[in-house]
């Protein structure tokens, strides 16, 4: 049976649970491929919807709006010599699933946070680079997200790994 | 590793024989007696590693020197058991001759800047104990004790024995505090960032509130709406976590005053009392979850408010709609009654005319020439009767 990614894990901490429950275990690249798919998915329904058919990084600017619309933790701080800054604060999804049943918060946002971002950003045009530079779960006060035109990788800075 | 694995390749390596419900071993290793015990409780494994070097009836070397490094032996045991404890507390039995003795001891423990914090007379014996390290993140949570018996009586095994579980259980609800503490740590880091963002979000819903209300479209009140639901559910799960686990650090908590006054400490001097020294420690850990819980309640009165704006907005709204609807309505009322009014004239000359066109046909049958004359004599007769019939059909019934 194939992996699924639960569609309504931003609202309803309990299915993280299961989903860490059920693939815990499962390879971790798969599970990212598959939140990475998730995110093009939704990237691509969005520039359809909206007609959008650029691909630099003021269109993704608006995907980006359009994705984060319902959810008011995630705001774009700013769109200048042509990168994206989105940071993310308050009480997120993943994290207040994390601390609040305990789960592994590194492990879920490297599955579904952030390969469904580079997902979202590759609808847009797959060249586009998200470098995670502050990350929550390793204690800092909020997430930010820097995307930029480059080669198309998800970079982790303070883990030295960026990935295709 | 399991707790009985543990003990299994402690005696793969030193030997000796389990105690009667195999949760305790006891061996022998030179001239070093060594005893186990492991206690296991909700997954928490705790574990009391007594050693000694000198025979029963046998008298220690006070000695200080060997306090500052583990024997060789704690070492080599150490490695069996889980890495990275939360909790460890290090009892020092030590023999001296005499009170005097037992001082001398403590000044120069003091000295070498291991100052002992607090001290208190337990039973038969003078305890001086310091925090050595507190439960900072990822690190062990550690408090020495010194333990020396009172007016150089020498050690009483079975009172030490007593004393040492008594402390071990201290132990086990220490760090049963600290785990819980570990585990909500992240939390308490993230609420100051998570409530500035979240305080700022409610400060740009209030102003977009403000606007004027011809400026608010129903769609930007149903989407702030969807936000503070989904800002509430977040906060209500956070808030509802922290709430379970203070209850249940705080239940730890009684438990550990309940032990520590069961110990009967008497004041030793004009040190603080171990029992309130560990007391003050522990309240320190249960600080930050009422933090956390007033601040989660601050911010859901906070959305509560934003909530009632909305719900007084929307009926602000509905308010204005019903008055313009009224008015709109007379309006339509009253053009309605003009437009009656203008009927009911039309009315009065159609039935006029018709008159007058009967008459005329009547008049021309009985006065040709005259008919012309004699139909326009008989307009305000027909007008007369036009207005009186149509009294008659609206008469109000």
């Amino acid at each position: 049976m194939g992996l699924t990614i639960p569609g309504d894990w931003f609202v309803n901490p309990r299915v993280l649970d299961e989903f860490h429950k059920k693939y815990g275990g499962y390879p971790v690249g798969e599970i990212r491929k598959v939140s990475y798919e998730q995110g093009l998915a939704f990237g691509r329904s969005i520039k359809a919807e909206l007609g959008l058919r650029g691909d630099d990084i003021e269109t993704l600017a608006i995907v980006l709006r359009a994705a984060m619309r319902d959810e008011p933790t995630a705001k774009i701080m700013g769109v200048e010599e042509g990168r994206i800054h989105l940071r993310n604060s308050g009480f997120c999804p993943l994290m207040t699933a994390c601390l609040s049943m305990n789960l592994p918060w590194t492990w879920l946002c490297s599955v579904l946070g952030w390969p469904f971002f580079h997902g979202l950003a590759a609808a847009v045009n797959p060249r586009i680079d998200l470098t995670m530079t502050k990350r929550r779960e390793k204690g800092d006060p909020y997430c930010d997200h820097i995307f930029e035109i480059g080669e198309g990788k998800l970079i982790i800075p303070e883990d030295g790994t960026s990935r295709a | 590793m399991e707790p009985q694995i543990v003990l299994e390749k402690m005696q793969e390596k030193h030997g000796g024989d389990y105690s009667k419900d195999d949760r305790a071993l006891e061996f022998k290793s030179g001239r070093v007696s060594g005893y186990v015990h492991c206690e296991t409780e909700d997954k928490i494994q705790s574990y009391l590693v007594a050693l000694s070097g000198v025979d029963l009836g046998e008298k220690s070397d006070s000695s200080l020197l060997s306090w500052d490094k583990d024997p060789e032996l704690i070492e080599d045991l150490k490695q069996f058991l889980p890495d990275n404890p939360v909790c460890n507390f290090t009892l020092r039995f030590i023999h001296v001759k005499n009170k005097k003795e037992a001082l001398a001891l403590v000044q120069r423990y003091d000295w070498n800047k291991r100052r002992l914090k607090c001290a208190g007379i337990i039973g038969d014996f003078l305890l001086f104990s310091r925090l050595a390290k507190s439960g900072s993140p990822g690190k062990t949570h550690s408090r020495e004790f010194v333990i020396l018996p009172l007016e150089g009586s020498g050690i009483d095994v079975n009172d030490a024995w007593t004393l040492s579980f008594d402390l071990f259980s201290l132990t086990i609800l220490s760090g049963q505090m600290y785990l819980l503490y570990n585990d909500r740590r992240l939390m308490f880091e993230q609420m100051e960032a998570s409530e500035t963002s979240t305080q700022m979000r409610i400060n740009e819903i209030v102003a977009q509130l403000r606007r004027p209300v011809e400026e608010i479209k129903p769609g930007d009140l149903e989407d702030i709406l969807k936000e503070i639901t989904v800002q509430f559910s977040r906060l209500s799960t956070l808030g509802s976590t922290m709430t379970r686990d203070h209850v249940k650090i705080k239940a730890i908590f009684r438990s550990l005053r309940g032990l520590l006054r069961g110990l009967n400490e008497s004041p030793y001097e004009n040190y603080m009392t171990i029992t309130s020294d560990v007391i003050e420690e522990h309240e320190g850990i249960i600080v930050p979850f009422e933090v956390f819980i007033g601040r989660a309640e601050a911010l859901h009165s906070q959305l509560n408010t934003v909530l009632d704006s909305v719900r007084t907005y929307l009926g602000i709204q509905q308010q204005k709609m019903s008055i313009m609807e009224q008015t709109s309505s007379r309006e339509q009322l009253v053009r309605l009654v003009n437009l009656q009014e203008i009927l009911h004239k039309l009315e009065i000359l159609v039935v006029a005319f018709y008159l007058t066109e009967m008459a005329r046909i009547v008049i021309e049958t009985v006065s040709h020439e005259n008919a012309g004359l004699l139909t326009a004599a008989f307009i305000p007769f027909a007008l007369l009767i036009s207005i009186l019939i149509g009294k008659v059909l609206h008469k109000p019934h």
